[in-house]
């Protein structure tokens, strides 16, 4: 049987520039989780989120040329996605239509069943509602701080603050979610 | 030191990237400070309940992302190759154009010494009396 080479991300990167495009859909594949979280983290539209994740990479595909790997790939792709998500938010902001997925009107976004355990379901959606109650730069820092598992240093890096700033926010933000989520924890 | 400079430092200290000298204050003030460490558990706790967050877009995401790629990738090489393909030959008649223009009026003005619209129609060495006589002159 033939063994399947698995490739690091900077070779996908490499043939992606050749022209490989199923080189580029590995990649789409590698990061589509991580962009989904950190989108869906922003904002909880699931339409509005895939547009932003789709546009995420076609930005990177359009780019790939002038990536030279200076971060991870992951990092570059989550930094795009933040930037295209505030760009969202403070669009919805400008024309005063800031919905919110918990108002039940629009869709709600979509988490895994979990084992088809409702329990796990229930706190996966209180621990969104609880995120999205958030200012938009609570949100972003919870998001990559304590979603994605980024360090304060590299958060601070990708939405381009000061370590103070992200610290002070997080410590905010710890507040707000604990008041929420005590019953949780 | 405040509180609220401890409490900021707990996150680094969470994620390992608190220097060693500011690593052994904050330890320090944990040992004396019941609330500081309480902090400590709760970003912990908190770390802890919102890693495991799932959220996935809907099955099929890289198929619909390759989809629009590939169908702007078309528009994309229609201003790539065919307008420039047309604007190369455009190119080439335009400049072919010119170069003969300047060839013809260079060609007039060596032939009768100006650039007058007479020369360039071939009426400079009429005179007003000539074209008259012409009129008049009975074939």
């Amino acid at each position: 049987m033939q063994s399947r080479k698995i490739h690091t991300d900077w070779e996908l990167v490499e043939m992606a520039r050749e022209g490989d495009m199923a080189a580029f859909e590995e990649i789409v594949k590698r990061y589509e989780g991580k962009i989904a979280r950190t989108v869906l983290g922003m904002v909880p539209e699931a339409d509005e989120a895939e547009d932003i994740g789709q546009e995420t990479f076609i930005r990177f595909y359009r780019s790939l040329h002038t990536f030279r790997g200076d971060s991870a790939l992951g990092t570059y792709l989550t930094r795009i996605a933040i930037n295209l998500s505030y760009n969202a938010l403070k669009r919805k902001k400008r024309y005063g239509s800031f919905f919110s997925r918990w108002d039940g009107e629009t869709q709600e976004m979509d988490i895994p069943d979990k084992d088809h355990d409702p329990g796990k379901k229930d706190t996966a959606d209180t621990i969104g509602k609880a995120i999205q109650e958030m200012e938009p730069r609570f949100r972003a820092v919870v998001n990559l701080r304590l979603v994605q598992g980024y360090n304060t240093r590299e958060t601070a890096g990708i939405l381009k603050l000061p370590l103070g700033t992200v610290l002070s926010r997080l410590s905010r933000a710890q507040a707000q979610l604990q008041e929420k989520l005590k019953h949780l924890m | 030191m405040k509180t609220g400079t401890f409490e900021k430092w707990l996150w680094q200290l969470v994620d390992g990237t608190l220097s060693a000298r500011r690593k052994s204050k904050l330890e320090k003030a944990l040992n004396e400070s019941t609330a500081l460490s309480q902090k400590q558990g709760e970003i912990i706790r908190l770390q802890t309940l919102l890693a495991n967050d799932e959220s996935r877009f809907s099955p099929g995401f890289a198929s619909r992302t390759m989809e629009r790629i590939r169908q702007q990738q078309g528009s994309l090489s229609l201003h790539t190759e065919v307008l420039p393909d047309f604007q190369k030959a455009f190119n080439r008649v335009f400049i072919t154009g010119v170069a003969a223009a300047a060839l013809l009026i260079i060609g007039f003005y060596l032939t009768s010494g100006n650039l007058s619209v007479e020369s360039l129609i071939g009426l400079d060495q009429f005179s007003d009396e000539n074209l008259i006589s012409y009129l008049l002159y009975e074939f």
